[in-house]
């Protein structure tokens, strides 16, 4: 009820914005007719009317950029909350039965095993979302430096199979031939591991049908770093390919229910990505066929 | 033996809970979402005495809907 009767009012205030507009530039348009023979008139007449319709314009402008900024936060709150709520419940839950039932050792530190995880995903959550509140700002890095990007790379590629208690096989790394030269990227170090585990990440998550996943570092001009995150999981419909790093924006496909998240991840790998003066972009066959994700850096010149 | 199916997306709260009912000497059957759920009562295979589910399950062809009224008959 409360989101039809909204939907009303701000179809309704931007019609009325549109008609406004309209009607000033109709009426200007009618007093350079009626006052075709005055100079003085016209020249005031469309100063005037196109002072108001360009004011009407930009206000309604505005206001559909309210609109969908508002309606962006609803989703963060709902996805968020949900990603907060349920860790809870769940840790709740299992501290209940501890505390209420007899349960052997086994079932015990089984119990104690999902509650960490559950821990490590509300951490995951709140990290999430202080790092997007960061890469939303515009400032420059705090802690640049000239960073081994093939050492990074590698280092989260380990975080990611322990984690996911992959083999390597799983999780293949290509470490270019560079003939023993760095691949150095001048950024904060701390924020390219975010944004590459971020890929990495991902690519294991939605992984739904057992993990494949290629990780290629190349440099491919003299001056590019790239990176390309391959996996054999879920794809991504063509229309979606650009609005996935858009931020909450989580791909609606039923084939995921179960698959969580805030719809951060890409949009902080986006924005990290641009502050190095990089870009990321994805690619996919389509649903079900995979996708690629690849990172663009600049490599820095003492490399 | 009473048996109860538990619709629930979350696998930790789907196993606390059936871990629970177990407990309580129940025989429990889960499933990860509302559609599976009603096939599995719509195919009549298989009895349940009570269900337990979220009551805003996200039904994928039906968004953000209640349990639909077919299960309620169950």
């Amino acid at each position: 009820m409360r989101i039809t009767s909204r939907r009303k009012a701000v179809f309704f205030f931007l019609s009325f914005g549109v008609f406004l507009a309209a009607a000033a530039v109709a009426v200007g348009f009618g007093w350079i007719i009626l006052n075709w023979e005055e100079g003085l008139k016209v020249f005031l007449g469309v100063i005037f009317f196109g002072a108001i319709a360009t004011g009407l314009i930009l206000n309604t402008i505005f206001l559909v950029r309210e609109i969908r900024r508002n309606e962006q936060h609803d989703s963060f709150i709902n996805a968020v909350t949900h990603e907060l709520k349920t860790p809870i419940a769940s840790i709740r839950l299992y501290l209940q039965t501890l505390q209420r039932r007899e349960v052997d050792a086994k079932q015990r530190s089984d119990f104690y095993q999902l509650m960490l995880s559950d821990t490590d995903r509300l951490l995951g959550t709140v990290e999430q979302v202080l790092k997007a509140g960061q890469a939303g700002h515009k400032r420059a890095t705090r802690h640049v430096a000239e960073v081994d990007f093939r050492e990074l790379v590698r280092e989260c590629v380990d975080v990611a199979r322990n984690r996911h208690h992959l083999p390597p096989q799983a999780l293949r790394f290509t470490e270019p031939s560079t003939n023993g030269t760095d691949v150095c990227v001048t950024g904060d170090a701390e924020e390219l591991r975010t944004a590459v585990s971020n890929v990495l990440e991902n690519a294991v998550k939605y992984s739904v049908n057992g993990v494949d996943v290629s990780v290629q570092l190349e440099i491919s001009q003299p001056k590019t770093v790239v990176l390309r995150v391959q996996d054999r999981g879920a794809g991504i419909p063509r229309p979606e390919l650009k609005r996935i790093f858009k931020r909450f924006y989580r791909v609606p496909m039923r084939s995921l229910n179960q698959v969580k998240g805030t719809g951060l991840g890409l949009f902080i790998v986006r924005s990290i990505a641009r502050k190095h003066g990089g870009k990321v972009f994805a690619e996919s066959e389509g649903e079900g066929r995979g996708t690629t994700v690849t990172l663009l850096l600049p490599r820095s010149a003492a490399s | 033996m009473s048996r109860v199916l538990i619709v629930e997306d979350e696998v930790h709260l789907a196993q606390g809970l059936r871990f629970n009912l177990e407990a309580e000497g129940l025989e429990v059957e889960v499933v990860g979402d509302g559609e599976t759920a009603l096939n599995l009562l719509l195919g009549r295979k298989q009895q349940f005495d009570a269900s337990c589910c979220q009551a805003r399950m996200v039904f994928p062809s039906q968004q953000n809907c209640a349990p639909p009224k077919t299960m309620y008959q169950y």
